[in-house]
């Protein structure tokens, strides 16, 4: 098969109200085609939209989705994404229309080049092509998804089998001896057609087809079952990771809340001995003020100088006032006595003098001035020191809240594990082989595979017994063996094959051995490693995609969006030169980040490149097809 | 009489008395910090207090001297008395002293500190307006607000 991209035409998709991408140089699609978006403008919508363009299944969409590419605040009824492509030569328009006010959408293809001639209902884009295009996984190794860098690594996760299968046909192969295949298919005609006359046989038929619905319905559910213990695991794994990063995030945070209060109470114990020093201090008036130590100086001094308090007492004129005569030998009458006992009040008693004394002394001798501004400077830096830290301990109070996320996410492991649990209990009892087994869980055929499948066999014995067809049933039997033994075979081979040369390419792109694949099962399993970058497992998938894309017999395009952000430069070099040589074509969707080390490996050549740059104008957006404008766009992001 | 804490002076320190620091638990302390701003402007106000000690408590039986010594040394700058005039700074002591007081000071005496420390406290309250919570920053502030002006 041969598919290629001529043109992305956009009416009334999100910010693209007409806009129209052409892949093509002379009506032949370029070898690489860069289209330049700035993030918002429309990469990943019109990487889905190409997607649905193959796979059909925009008829799954709910509304919301549908809904979800409305140009936004436009009154639009009615939207289309359209793409011309080529498959074996033959030119296909493939379109969906979106109704917006219905919420529906409606595919259309044209089976000739000019549009709107010979369109149809419907995708059709031909027998050969639609088996293929109808598996989703097959197209999004082609029309690139990001998510299936990660899914290749996962143990969880079947994609790399898948993607061999898709890519080297074995899909044909295993749909010919699977159960309910073509072969079982031809089978079941062969012994249930015919005029049933006899109604022994009739019976036996009519069991036969309830029995092969029945392994329908049953692998369905195993399906089903598989894929949801899948998505579990692939939960609980995830949200256990979110747990141990939060976890280890929250004890670093927990162990720097508890330094800071550690270290704020020692600074409080310094602040409260600083404090009770000061106050001790503060609580001697001489060590407050210069002013009041001058103004008790100068008392001092007066006190002194005026010979104060008086040495004599009240008391004493009191007592003289009372003799006959003074003490200078003259006679006290009444007048003079009257005047000594007035005089005599204005002396201080002995008691009085005493206090006095006690003022005096304590004046006259005030201790050294204790100073108190390094104590005060003591307390205010601490104080500074114990804010700040106290704005700190806030900030990080907000951030312990992962505490919460971390019950909430164990709850829900806690709930998931139940689910996990059910899901592994049902498909035990569903796929359960072992006979002792089987009667403990007390499975019937109706409810086990491996039942259901030798109830068939032995109806389809029976009947073929009855019908004279054993020999028939059995060489198909033998068919059905040897086909699956080519298809392992096969598979181990070209898993071996593409392993040597997936590691070859690891080692050139990520220049260095010390990432390898040691083993292609369902998924790829790395050498001695449990992890690596997104930037290393997407250099990982483009390893192992471009060599599944190199030696399969399809030659499909590679659309990819932003396919170099994760990576460093020297990586990106490497990814630049080595796509290129591997498909016939490259449409690829960047930004203006992923310019330097991948973009502009490109610049130089001459022919079979395309630069475009999308960009927001107004309320839609434009289109440049110019190298220029490309190198020096810069976006407003 | 004893010494006075007006109602509002009382609720501005509340928070402070119930602080965890031994050293400021008692009454007096707020009193002698707003006495202190009293004398340092030599200013009084009219005190319609309560009594809330007869004494001075017995951490400060070592102060009691100096702080008598600056009521009267106060006052003797307030009422611009010559210091040379040993009648009028005699009379002065002889106001404001009684020996056998709780206090060893007159009912005028006590009076006076009261109005001195309430004037104090307005004093304080105009450059500290939020009642203190924490011991330490009222000390600072009333170091750097007070004292350092």
């Amino acid at each position: 098969m041969k598919l290629t991209l001529h043109e992305i035409q956009y009416t009334n998709i999100r910010e693209m109200k007409d806009l129209t991408i052409n892949l093509c140089d002379s009506e032949k699609p370029v070898h690489v085609s860069l289209v330049q978006m700035p993030n918002g403008v429309g990469k990943t919508t019109t990487m889905e939209l190409i997607r649905y363009c193959l796979d059909g299944t925009a008829n799954n969409l709910d509304k919301k989705k549908i809904l979800s590419f409305k140009p936004p605040g436009r009154a639009v009824k009615t939207g289309k994404f359209e793409i011309k492509i080529s498959v074996d030569n033959k030119i296909r328009i493939v379109s969906i229309k979106f109704d917006y006010e219905k919420a529906t959408v409606t595919y259309f293809t044209s089976k000739t080049s000019t549009k709107g001639g010979g369109q149809s209902r419907g995708l059709n884009l031909g027998r050969e092509i639609e088996p293929w295009l109808k598996d989703k996984d097959f197209v999004r190794l082609f029309v690139f998804d990001g998510e299936l860098a990660g899914q290749l690594l996962s143990s969880e996760s079947t994609s790399a089998e898948k993607a061999i299968n898709a890519l080297y046909l074995l899909n044909s192969l295993k749909n010919l001896f699977e159960d309910d295949g073509e072969i079982d298919q031809l089978l079941n005609d062969v012994l249930t057609e015919g005029a049933q006359t006899d109604k022994g046989i009739k019976n036996l038929s009519t069991r036969l087809r309830n029995a092969h619905r029945c392994k329908k319905k049953l692998d369905k559910l195993k399906a089903d079952l598989t894929k949801k213990l899948g998505t579990v695991k692939w939960n609980i794994g995830d949200a256990r990771d979110t747990i141990d990063k939060l976890r280890k995030k929250t004890d670093q945070l927990i162990r720097r809340y508890e330094k800071l209060i550690s270290e704020n109470s020692l600074i409080e114990k310094e602040i409260e001995s600083a404090t009770e020093d000061l106050m001790d201090k503060m609580r001697f008036p001489h060590n407050l003020s210069d002013k009041l130590v001058d103004q008790l100086k100068l008392l001092a001094t007066q006190m002194g100088t005026l010979k104060l308090p008086k040495t004599q007492s009240m008391e004493f004129f009191e007592e003289l006032a009372e003799s006959k005569e003074c003490v200078c030998g003259r006679p006290i009458g009444k007048k003079e006595k009257e005047q000594i006992k007035l005089r005599a009040k204005e002396f201080l008693t002995e008691n009085n003098i005493g206090v006095i004394n006690g003022v005096k002394t304590a004046i006259r001798n005030l201790p050294a001035q204790e100073k108190m501004a390094d104590l005060v400077k003591i307390i205010k830096k601490n104080n500074r020191l114990k804010k700040l830290n106290e704005r700190k301990i806030l900030a990080l109070d907000k951030k312990t809240k992962d505490k919460d996320k971390i019950k909430e996410l164990t709850e829900t492991v806690a709930l998931w594990r139940i689910d996990e649990k059910e899901c592994a209990d049902q498909l035990i009892m569903l796929t359960e082989k072992r006979k002792e087994e089987q009667e403990i869980m007390d499975v019937t055929w109706e409810t086990n595979i491996d039942l259901c499948i030798n109830q068939i066999e032995d109806w389809q014995n029976k009947l073929a017994e009855a019908k004279g067809n054993v020999d028939f049933k059995n060489k198909a039997m033998l068919l059905k063996e040897i086909l699956k033994q080519i298809h392992t075979e096969s598979v181990l081979r070209l898993k071996k094959n593409i392993l040597c040369k997936t590691n070859d390419k690891i080692e050139k792109i990520l220049k260095s051995k010390d990432i390898t694949i040691s083993k292609i099962g369902n998924c790829l399993s790395l050498t001695d490693r449990s992890g690596v970058s997104e930037g290393q497992k997407l250099s990982i998938a483009y390893a192992f995609l471009s060599t599944l894309f190199s030696e399969s017999p399809h030659h499909l395009p590679f659309i990819v969006d932003t396919p170099a952000a994760p990576l460093d430069l020297q990586v990106r070099r490497e990814v630049a030169e080595t796509l290129p040589s591997l498909f016939t074509q490259i449409v690829v969707f960047l930004t203006s980040g992923e310019r330097k080390g991948f973009a502009d490996r490109f610049y130089s050549k001459k022919s079979g490149c395309l630069f475009y740059t999308v960009s927001k104008s107004g309320d839609g957006v434009k289109l440049e097809k110019d190298i220029t404008f490309f190198k020096n766009f810069q976006s407003e992001e | 009489m004893g010494f006075n804490m007006s109602s509002e002076a009382r609720a501005y320190f509340r928070k402070l008395s119930k602080t965890k620091h031994g050293k400021l638990k008692l009454q007096f302390d707020f009193y002698y910090l707003c006495l202190i701003a009293g004398f340092l402007d030599e200013r009084f106000s009219e005190c319609k207090g309560e009594k809330f000690v007869d004494e001075f408590p017995s951490d400060f039986l070592i102060q009691r001297d100096q702080i008598i010594g600056l009521l009267i040394a106060t006052e003797i700058s307030r009422n611009k008395i010559d210091l040379k005039n040993r009648q009028r700074i005699e009379g002065i002591m002889l106001k404001l002293v009684k020996p056998d007081s709780p206090t060893q000071l007159s009912s005028e005496g006590e009076s006076l500190m009261n109005q001195y420390a309430e004037y104090g406290f307005k004093r304080i309250l105009e450059e500290i307006p939020t009642p203190p919570i924490n011991l330490d920053s009222f000390l600072v502030r009333y170091y750097e607000k007070i004292l350092c002006v």
